[in-house]
């Protein structure tokens, strides 16, 4: 009873059973379609939340003012200028009692010609940024006070019509694109160095299997999943934080699947690279991190120092994060740009996952 | 008491053979503190902050002073390559206006300002006016920028705030005079004085660096040594359980205060920290804290089927508990079921007193609290183990 | 070689010369091995002999460092080609397969590799897997767990079977029961080559088996060859009552070894000595009591030719 089968049919049936052991791996999956989110909630809050809350972009100021109608109004004016929002509150005390809990980000106490500001230690190193605006406000209220005239006004036009965002709107792109890579790049490298280490790729080696086929057929079922699970962050994202994007779904697939080929092909090239399970978990962490914290996924280019945007330059995390925002309608890139990088993403990773499969499996060999 | 000795004498030894050990142990903690410190310490300072402007001075002249072009002076004296410059100037024609925009929209340059045609007259009838007292309608200028993008948005703020410091420069020249104002501040919880990114992110990379060492040199060795019944074969022999447990955690004890010693080291020698980094205090409170660390460590690896799954698992929750701890950023304004998260978080109390003890900032949660907290942690993992312990010998 | 023209027309795999440095430590000093068609060729060593490098290399795993090599009559140069991977199944010393597969899944899914597939069902019945066709495969016992290795392995219907310590560590049921299995596989004409380093695997499975030590081969024929060449004298061990008196046990001749109550004759000829025996208990009425016959076998072989236990 010997029959024969094709390639094409052979393809199949390992993409079949690559989907059968991606679902019924919990890990995996959770690691998928869980992770993003989780991440995406917590860092979301967590950086929203010192610059400005969810709704708009602005800090909260605990003000007292000792004669409050005019004091209040004349803070008031002071406060648009210099874009804080101002909580009125009658009782000096309140003032350290709003700023010590943390419900407000500084306080101001104005009192005949004393202006006093309360600032929260625990707040590190975001004081410097609050102790730069206070020079702002400074000179609102006095301006105000001396009712001194205004010569010149800068009359804001914004370049880019469409829905105004909110401070999580900046950061969700960001954090999808870490998401994505981080679920793509841990599950690559831990199913191939897992498959490794138990023995099953040395198995496989002696079969006429092909390696790329063997590591294209994970690839394909992560694949797929990433570009689901990037939807359901993304449509989790603007059910939390009211995002309110305006997206392009054709493009932000396009997008999200060549990104994801290319996390892919970092997690196959990680797991080529480094023998061990740990190593790679390490090395792959550390990557993370260095993605994280170096790219412009958090704060934009121009308040980088200069060796920072030189290795923000070469994340490519950098040019997912603005492909993202492009997609959802955040920023614009011109088309040839985008289109670079969905080339430089999908060939860059199908390379790295076909060369990282040949290699994987001749590796087995010594 | 022998027994005790040699156990801890073995799983010392074997974790500093390990390779991965010493990784997580004395690696990530110290790279981690100097990519933040990279990080953080220099985002956003004077002289890293620089946005791209393009200015188009479209103004004719007029007789008298030329105002915009001691506007675009001011401006000049404010971009590169002038010391402390925020901005890097491009001057561009009223006819290339377009181009200009769509270096903004693309993310070339970050905010295009426009002195109007008449900006000089305008100027001047506006100070004539004021000088007899009637109010002058406001010169506008046009800054054109990208609310959507953050540095765009940045640019625009930053132009803001340099037209009020030319508004007072002209009005100063103009012979009005601001009434002096005192201004005081204050800070609450201070210690020291403004704490810089690395002396605020220090007390938390220790206990990180102690929550690392709790969950990955205590739980995938306790799920290593049930899978392969090491603890079995220990229950088989005379030995006293507890001088394993006594010896192995002891084990641990001693590579976090190895940790602890390194890190204050190198975040005083090598990072230039200013934080009392031997002080008695803080010391016996990050003892506290191993001690939770290294109990909960136990019932991870009680709870996980395998070493290599503790391995995802404390990747999965590390970065969250780290985040939801206000290691890296301040916590501020969360919804309240992200707050919850953070009021159960041990490694929320522990950053919070060991900044105070550290002597970088009064700890936002009261002191019986950060001992309290961690403390019921600390019981029912040791409870939790113990039941679990007792479970499977039965 | 005993081998005459036929056999050798059937030659399956050959070997000449082969060689494996791992640095300056030389693992293999110059293997030739000669497999035929549908024998079961026993390697035979202690650990590092040398035994699982061999395998390997000629499974495509490693490669050597010097040496030639012929499968089914084409010589191999560098990498074993696709065509010849068709034609040889494996089991290697430690296989787990794939997680989160059902066993008949992990069977459809090594199908899929080859040209050929025996089908998933008649390999199952083959092996005695059917009623686990549903379990996953990380969740069968050890013996389980190699009867599915042995499925995987011949689920193409390979001609060469290369079976790595196909029972260390397994039960006695369980290493029954894959012996068995092997036997059945050779009755289907397959040809095997197998390592171990149980001595009553390869004496009761093998053909021929190579002896080999310090990676090289020492001696290579038949057990029985080897055993005859090599084994010594077989020895009757018995206790009697009532005790022997001294003229009865000077009857037994001089090959006699007396400890306490137990006695033990070494014999070259083994049914003389027993008909011998039993003459001896009616002439001068004993009754022989815990009589065990005890034959050489390939560990006298190995410890002759090496001085050491085949598991040291």
């Amino acid at each position: 009873m010997v029959k024969s089968h094709s390639q094409m049919k052979n393809f199949f049936e390992l993409v079949r059973k690559s989907f059968y052991m991606f679902i019924r791996d919990r890990q995996a999956t959770i690691m998928i379609f869980i992770s993003p989110i989780v991440f995406m909630l917590i860092i979301g809050f967590v950086i929203s939340g010192i610059s400005g809350g969810t709704t708009s972009v602005n800090v909260k100021v605990a003000a007292y003012t000792s004669n409050s109608s005019n004091y209040e109004q004349l803070f008031k004016k002071a406060a648009e200028k210099s874009g804080i929002e101002p909580i009125f509150v009658k009782d000096k005390n309140d003032v350290k009692k709003l700023v010590n809990s943390g419900k407000v980000q500084m306080g101001i106490s104005l009192e005949s010609s004393t202006v006093t500001f309360f600032y929260n230690q625990s707040f590190g190193q975001y004081n410097n940024y609050l102790k730069d605006l206070q020079s702002f406000i400074v000179q609102a209220i006095r301006e105000e006070i001396s009712g001194i005239p205004m010569y010149i006004q800068i009359v804001p036009n914004s370049l880019k019509t469409g829905s105004s965002l909110t401070v999580i709107s900046f950061i969700v792109p960001g954090i999808l694109a870490i998401a994505i890579m981080m679920a793509g790049v841990f599950g690559m490298a831990t199913t191939l160095g897992t498959y490794r280490e138990n023995g099953s790729l040395k198995r496989l080696r002696t079969t006429p299997l092909n390696g790329s086929l063997f590591v294209f057929s994970i690839a394909l079922n992560r694949f797929w999943s990433s570009i689901l699970s990037s939807y359901i962050t993304v449509l989790m994202s603007e059910w939390i934080f009211s995002t309110n994007y305006n997206i392009n779904w054709p493009l932000f697939s396009i997008l999200m699947a060549s990104a994801v080929f290319m996390s892919l092909g970092f997690g196959t090239a990680f797991s080529v690279v480094f023998k061990d399970l740990w190593t790679i978990l390490n090395f792959s962490t550390i990557v993370l991190v260095i993605m994280m914290l170096f790219s412009n996924v958090f704060y934009p280019f121009s308040i980088m120092p200069e060796y920072m945007k030189v290795i923000a330059r070469v994340m490519p995390i950098t040019y997912f994060a603005q492909g993202l925002r492009y997609t959802l309608g955040i920023a614009p890139v011109y088309l040839w740009k985008f289109t670079l990088i969905n080339i430089i993403f999908a060939f860059g990773g199908l390379l790295m996952i076909v060369l990282g499969g040949k290699a994987i499996f001749y590796l087995e060999k010594r | 008491m022998k027994e005790t000795w040699n156990f801890f004498k073995v799983h010392l030894l074997s974790d500093l053979r390990n390779k991965r050990s010493i990784f997580w142990v004395v690696i990530f903690p110290i790279l981690l503190f100097t990519i933040l410190v990279l990080t953080f310490s220099n985002l956003g300072v004077k002289g890293s902050i620089n946005f791209k402007i393009i200015l188009i001075n479209d103004s004719q002249k007029a007789n008298g002073p030329n105002f915009s072009r001691e506007l675009v002076n001011a401006f000049r004296s404010l971009s590169f390559p002038n010391k402390d410059a925020i901005f890097t100037l491009t001057m561009m024609k009223k006819k290339d206006t377009n181009a200009a925009f769509e270096k903004v929209i693309y993310s070339e340059a970050d905010a295009v300002l426009i002195i109007p045609k008449d900006f000089n007259s305008a100027i001047a009838r506006s100070i004539l006016f004021s000088k007899l007292g009637i109010s002058a309608p406001l010169v506008p200028i046009k800054v054109f920028y990208v609310p959507n993008r953050a540095s765009s948005n940045l640019a625009e703020s930053a132009i803001e705030g340099t037209i009020g410091q030319i508004n007072s420069y002209l009005t100063a020249r103009f012979g009005y005079t601001l009434k002096a104002i005192k201004v005081k501040s204050k800070t609450f919880g201070s210690i020291m004085e403004s704490p810089s990114y690395t002396n605020f992110v220090a007390p938390g990379i220790m206990v990180i660096a102690a929550f690392m060492t709790g969950l990955l040199l205590v739980a995938p060795k306790i799920a290593m040594m049930r899978r392969y019944a090491v603890m079995k074969k220990y229950a088989s022999t005379p030995v006293n359980p507890y001088s394993f447990f006594l010896g192995f955690t002891a084990s641990r004890l001693f590579i976090m205060i190895i940790q602890y010693i390194g890190l204050a080291l190198f975040s005083t020698f090598v990072l230039g920290a200013v934080i009392r980094a031997f002080s008695w205090q803080a010391f016996l409170y990050y003892l506290f804290s191993c001690a939770v660390y290294a109990a909960i460590g136990f019932v991870v690896g009680f709870i996980a089927s395998g070493p290599t799954s503790v391995g995802a698992v404390s990747s999965l929750i590390n970065l969250p508990l780290e985040f939801l701890a206000g290691i890296y950023f301040p916590l501020y304004n969360l919804p309240w079921y992200i707050n919850i998260f953070v009021y159960i978080n041990p490694l929320w109390y522990s950053t919070n007193a060991l900044r105070q003890f550290l002597g970088v900032a009064m700890s936002t949660t009261p002191m019986w609290m950060n001992i309290l907290v961690p403390g019921i942690w600390l019981i029912a993992s040791i409870a939790f183990s113990s039941v679990r312990q007792n479970l499977e010998k039965e | 070689m005993k081998h005459g023209k036929i056999q050798k027309h059937g030659k399956v795999i050959e070997v000449k010369n082969l060689k494996k440095f791992y640095g300056r430590f030389e693992a293999l000093k110059g293997i030739n091995i000669e497999l035929y068609k549908g024998e079961i060729f026993g390697f035979l060593g202690p650990n590092g002999a040398g035994k699982t490098t061999t395998l390997e290399i000629l499974e495509g795993l490693r490669r050597p460092s010097e040496g030639e090599m012929w499968f089914l009559g084409e010589k191999i140069h560098g990498d074993v080609p696709p065509k010849i991977k068709e034609k040889i199944g494996v089991v290697l010393q430690e296989t787990r397969f794939l997680d989160h597969l059902k066993v008949k899944e992990v069977l459809e899914l090594f199908a899929s590799f080859f040209k050929n597939s025996l089908g998933v069902k008649n390999v199952l019945r083959t092996v005695k897997l059917e009623e686990k066709e549903n379990t996953y495969s990380e969740n069968l016992s050890g013996g389980q767990k190699q009867r599915l290795a042995i499925a995987v392995s011949i689920i193409n219907d390979p001609e060469i079977i290369f079976l790595d310590e196909p029972t260390a560590g397994l039960d006695p049921q369980s290493r029954e029961s894959i012996w068995n299995l092997i036997e059945e596989l050779k009755s289907y004409g397959k040809t095997i080559f197998l390592t171990t380093h149980y001595m009553e695997e390869a004496q009761r499975l093998c053909d021929r088996v190579a002896i080999i030590d310090h990676g090289q081969i020492i001696e290579l024929g038949t057990p029985a060859e080897l055993i005859s060449k090599y084994g010594g004298k077989s020895e009757v061990d018995f206790e009697c009552s009532p005790t022997p008196t001294t003229v009865a046990l000077n009857a037994l001749g001089e090959n006699l070894i007396i400890s306490g109550d137990h006695f033990r004759i070494m014999t070259q000829n083994l049914t003389k000595t027993l008909e011998a025996l039993v003459l001896w208990s009616k002439k001068f009425d004993i009754s022989l009591t815990n009589v065990f016959l005890i034959e050489p076998n390939l560990e006298d072989v190995f410890l002759k030719l090496t001085g050491r236990g085949l598991r040291d």
